[in-house]
């Protein structure tokens, strides 16, 4: 008796531990890592986001990092700092933070900075962009039939307009746009630019979707604003999909492929069916 | 005696009951920590990640649209491929890439660097070939159950759960691509290889032709299939990502645009300056797939030779 | 001349003796063997044989085409010959409808072997594809079998009769010598649907045969690959198919006729004939392959010349020239001589000519998977080769054992050669006393 008590201690110690072992977490390195941030502005049409992205050295390699407790702040020309939000980072260790027009409202110049408190995992660690607010639009100017021209201002927020800011012109397309014209243009005293379209490009329902950008500036960040036309030219399917072709689906054969085996199996097979049946005949021959 | 044959009875049924009890206590902990319920990352409308049962997602991507299915593909799409025959040095990323993001079992990867040399006076080169997803496709010509199939979108796709494995289609192939799967693909031990969560990748929980490999079947066909699964997040395939040098441009036909994820180009121009040819075009397969010829190349053949493996394209992590 | 009943003692099946049984158990113990190399092939996969991505046909699809081959001597003596009034060939007839349908069988087990997942078959019927070669050769194998299957059963109506009352002393036997007989009495009414019926289906297992051999070398010549991209491989199919047939059935006589004593039937002057017409089906085969490989040899295209290479003067040269000097040139001179045409060298010579058919095929399927388009690169060194493996060939010695179990177990049943038929002929009359008229 002594000894089964024994033995039944042991064996509920060992369970348990087996149980906890099995459903705890794995037990992560405690040595910390820096991670490095980065913070960029974009302004979309009229919607202002913060591009944010995280990594960290593992192995000589960088890997996406995305434990991190991001804390976003702005701070205005008084230097008063104000807490906008928090953001979690996806497993890819990017993640998008919207600002609101609100915000940046009457401002000239602004600075947004990402904080991530030091955690378990990773140090503190921090990173800021300063830029200056500006607005760009784009119209589409279609007084030349030929010759259709994307004509695109850069202003700042008092209306003055910036001169020699470099702007993309692009098209969009599935996987990424396609530039159009130059490779940069400038824009002039009044802060315009003329792109003339010279090249016919397809598009779905003759719809084209033109971007206009000033990409990764300094002091601007990265703005773009998009000008939807119907330049597209008409796109063909080109696809046999609703043909009759020898590598379509079976029901969907030509139909030669279809009359003729089955003209010449049911012709064949009637014979053996009826040869067949012959058999049954002799069978049933009355004596005479 | 009829007492020491009851304790015996008693001692022997308390026993069992505990090593029973471990046991599913064992298994049941062993079941959790390998079996949860796979859990996919999403983020809510504030800007939180949450953490949702893979069973509760369905995919809405725009580029699907409303009707999507498998056989028929993305609408308003034909997907083509360009690649540079003047930039590739051989560096065999974008095999690796294929291998990995379709857990490739066997020692035949779906995507293979040729040493090709045309003539003996003109130049060698290295040639990257894979599926060319052809217009004509002989493949689909001759499957008896209708296994493989050509989709609107111009991809060619293998559904591997109704394949015989008859292997007509890959003896009609000209271009060599496809592969066989003449036993069980060992995918979990190349998963837990790769340093891959089982559930990282298994966002579907249902197998699709979409994402071909995964899993791989015994006794089917397998082949290169353009990525669909990446096409529909609006990615690029991995061979594209995957190349240090831009060799590989892929698009859609109807947006005369073609893209390697730095550069893009429109696509009919790029094929009419460069030249651009498809392979074996006398057989009349009309693949998706251009290649700008081997000319003004920035460097020598020679440098991809020290990456040629003869005899193998498929790397088997070495045991430790 | 011989009474009825002296014929039909001669020409009834005969039960086994010693070496019938030990030949029986000899077929069982293959069979034996192949079922558990399936069974090993169908839990594992085909990772068991020899195939790999490049040669991804091998001995299973060769031996396939060579059981469709065969197969059609069923046609060429039962119905081209009897069509053509060549009475000699009565006493054959018997025995070739008997290989046609153990080979057509074996074949569609054959090639249900090679599929990788035989356990989806039913997919052929759910989604079959009328633009497939494949659907066309499962509709032509299955039309051939059944037609071939009549047939043979249609001749041995009358025989089944003369049988049933031979062995009445067995009444069992004899009862299921009878329902098989379908009542047969040989009057007018019966007799008319029975020579129609026969006619008929003679005339068409012709194009049925013509047309299960091309579907069958379409299944290669569909395809781009060099040495199967022929318009001559429907022809050059079906030369060689009456090739092994004739042979086959040369050979099968031979051990029928010893084992069966029916010296007084099968004669000489039988073999001869067989001898003739043998040398003649060899000569235009040889017609036949010297269009294939000669004329691409002419032209020296880029894609053939890998080919080609390999046939001549490098990796299956020793095999090519042995299948064709062999299996075909040396046994056409020999078989020219009438000494050669006598039972036992002409024996030797069908089963040469056999051999070298089965690896004819070999030569047809697996060089040319060997010597893409593209060079074979990225793979295992033992991929550039094709070697089968012992279990690949235990499968195969088994479906070849099957066909040769069901013509030894046909044969233990039926009569050999056609009684009735040879009755006929001979002008010997069934004797009254037992029929059924009832005057």
């Amino acid at each position: 008796m002594k000894n089964n008590m024994k033995t039944s201690k042991i064996i509920l110690a060992i369970s348990c531990t087996l149980f906890m072992a099995f459903s705890s977490s794995k037990i992560e390195a405690q040595e910390k890592q820096n991670a490095r941030i980065s913070v960029q502005y974009n302004k979309i049409g009229n919607q202002n986001l913060l591009k944010i992205s995280a990594k960290y050295k593992e192995d000589k390699k960088f890997v996406p990092a995305s434990d991190l407790n991001l804390k976003v702040y702005k701070t205005v020309s008084d230097d008063s700092t104000t807490l906008l939000g928090t953001l979690k980072l996806a497993k890819d260790g990017n993640g998008i933070f919207d600002v609101s027009n609100e915000i940046t409202k009457g401002l000239d110049t602004i600075s947004f900075s990402v904080v991530h408190e030091a955690s378990d995992k990773f140090e503190e660690a921090s990173n800021e962009v300063g830029i200056k607010l500006a607005n760009l639009s784009a119209v589409l100017n279609l007084d030349d039939e030929t010759t259709p021209t994307i004509m695109a201002t850069l202003t700042d927020v008092n209306n003055v307009p910036l001169e020699g800011v470099e702007l993309k012109v692009k098209l969009q397309r599935s996987f990424a746009p396609l530039a159009i014209g130059e490779d940069s243009y400038f824009t002039d005293e009044s802060g315009t630019i003329n792109v003339p379209i010279t090249v016919k490009m397809p598009g779905l329902d003759g719809k084209l979707i033109y971007e206009v950008i000033i990409d990764e500036n300094e002091t601007y960040g990265t703005i773009k604003t998009i000008i939807e036309s119907n330049l597209g030219t008409k796109i063909k399917d080109l696809s046999t999909f609703d043909q009759r072709t020898m590598w379509g689906p079976p029901r969907k054969a030509p139909l030669v492929a279809l009359i003729v085996p089955n003209l010449l199996i049911f012709g064949i097979w009637l014979t053996l069916f009826f040869l067949i049946f012959n058999l049954y005949r002799i069978s049933k021959q009355k004596k005479s | 005696m009829k007492e020491k044959d009851q304790e015996t009875r008693r001692n022997f049924i308390s026993n069992g009951l505990k090593l029973g009890l471990l046991t599913a206590i064992g298994g049941v902990a062993v079941a959790k920590s390998l079996n949860e319920e796979k859990m996919v990352e999403l983020m809510d409308t504030d800007g939180n990640i949450i953490k949702v049962p893979v069973s509760k997602v369905e995919e809405h991507s725009s580029i699907k649209g409303d009707n999507y299915n498998t056989r028929e593909g993305f609408p308003n799409k034909k997907f083509v491929m360009v690649i540079d025959l003047a930039r590739c040095k051989n560096a065999k990323q974008c095999q690796s890439a294929c291998n990995k993001a379709h857990f490739i079992p066997g020692d035949n990867a779906w995507l293979k660097i040729y040493k090709m040399q045309d003539n003996e006076q003109s130049a060698p080169y290295w040639m990257p070939n894979l599926c060319q997803h052809c217009d004509q496709p002989a493949c689909v010509k001759v499957c008896p159950v209708d296994a493989t199939f050509k989709r609107r979108d111009g991809i060619v796709l293998i559904d591997n759960e109704r394949c015989i494995g008859c292997r007509f289609c890959m003896a009609a192939c000209p271009y060599s691509v496809r592969v066989f799967n003449w036993s069980e693909p060992n995918q979990g031990e190349v998963k837990m290889d790769m340093g891959m969560d089982m559930d990282m990748d298994m966002t579907h929980s249902k197998y699709t032709p979409d994402y071909a490999g995964v899993p791989s079947v015994r006794g089917t066909v397998d082949k290169c299939d353009f990525c669909p699964h990446m096409i529909a997040e609006e990615k690029l395939p991995h061979c594209v990502s995957a190349c240090p040098n831009g060799v590989y441009f892929f698009g859609d036909l109807y947006e005369d645009s073609v893209t390697n994820g730095a550069e893009t180009f429109q696509f009919s121009k790029l094929i009419k300056d460069n030249a651009g040819y498809r392979l074996m075009e006398d057989l009349g397969t009309m693949p998706s797939v251009y290649y700008l010829p081997a000319k003004n190349r920035q460097e020598d053949f020679e440098s991809g030779l020290e990456n040629y493996t003869e005899f193998e394209s498929v790397q088997k992590v070495k045991e430790s | 001349m011989k009474s009825y009943e002296q014929l039909t003692n001669d020409l009834a099946p005969k039960k086994f003796g010693l070496y019938g049984k030990l030949w029986i158990g000899f077929l069982s113990v293959i069979i034996l063997g192949a079922v558990y190399a399936y069974y090993l092939q169908f839990t594992r996969g085909l990772e068991i044989t020899g195939m790999r991505d490049y040669s991804l046909w091998g001995i299973y699809i060769s031996n396939f085409v060579f059981f469709v081959a065969i197969s059609l001597v069923g046609s060429l003596v039962t119905a081209i010959l009897r069509l053509s009034g060549v009475t000699w060939a009565t006493p054959l007839t018997r025995i070739s409808e008997i290989i046609a349908v153990a080979a057509i069988i074996m074949g569609g087990l054959t090639i249900i072997i090679d599929m990788g997942r035989p356990d989806r078959i039913y997919n052929l019927f759910l989604h079959g594809r009328l633009q497939s070669p494949i659907v066309w050769d499962v509709i032509v194998v299955t039309t051939y079998l059944t037609i071939s299957l009549l047939l043979l059963f249609y001749p041995l109506l009358p025989d089944f009769h003369i049988l049933s009352k031979k062995f009445k002393a067995n009444v069992k036997l004899s009862k299921i010598y009878a329902k098989l007989s379908l009542n047969w009495t040989g009057d007018a009414a019966q007799t008319s649907i029975y020579k129609w019926s026969i006619s008929t289906l003679s005339v068409l297992i012709i194009p049925v045969a013509f047309g299960i051999h091309t579907v069958t070398a379409w299944l290669f010549a569909a395809t781009y690959r060099p040495g199967w991209d022929s318009s001559n491989f429907g022809p050059y199919f079906i030369a060689g198919a009456f090739v092994a047939g004739a042979g086959g059935v040369i050979a099968l006589m031979y051990i029928l006729r010893r084992t069966h004593h029916l010296e007084e039937y099968i004669t000489d002057f039988h073999f001869d004939k067989m001898g003739k017409l043998l040398v003649l089906l060899i000569l235009v085969y040889i017609y036949f392959n010297v269009n294939e490989y000669l004329v691409p040899a002419l032209k020296t295209t880029e894609k053939e010349v890998g080919h080609l290479k390999a046939l001549f003067y490098g990796e299956e040269a020793w095999l090519f020239y042995t299948v064709i000097l062999g299996g075909l040139v040396f046994p056409a001179i020999a078989l020219l001589f009438k000494g050669m045409r006598k039972p036992l060298p002409i024996f030797i010579i069908a089963v040469i000519v056999v051999l070298g058919a089965w690896w004819k095929r070999y030569i047809i399927v697996i060089p040319t998977l060997l010597h893409p388009f593209l060079p074979v690169q990225g793979v295992p060194e033992s991929w550039h080769h094709y070697s089968p493996t012992h279990l690949e060939w235990l499968i195969t010695w088994g479906t070849l054992a099957g066909a040769m179990l069901i013509v030894t177990l046909l044969v233990r049943y039926v009569p050999i050669i056609p009684i009735h038929e040879t009755a006929e002929e001979r002008g010997i009359e069934e004797p009254k006393n037992e029929t059924n008229d009832e005057k």
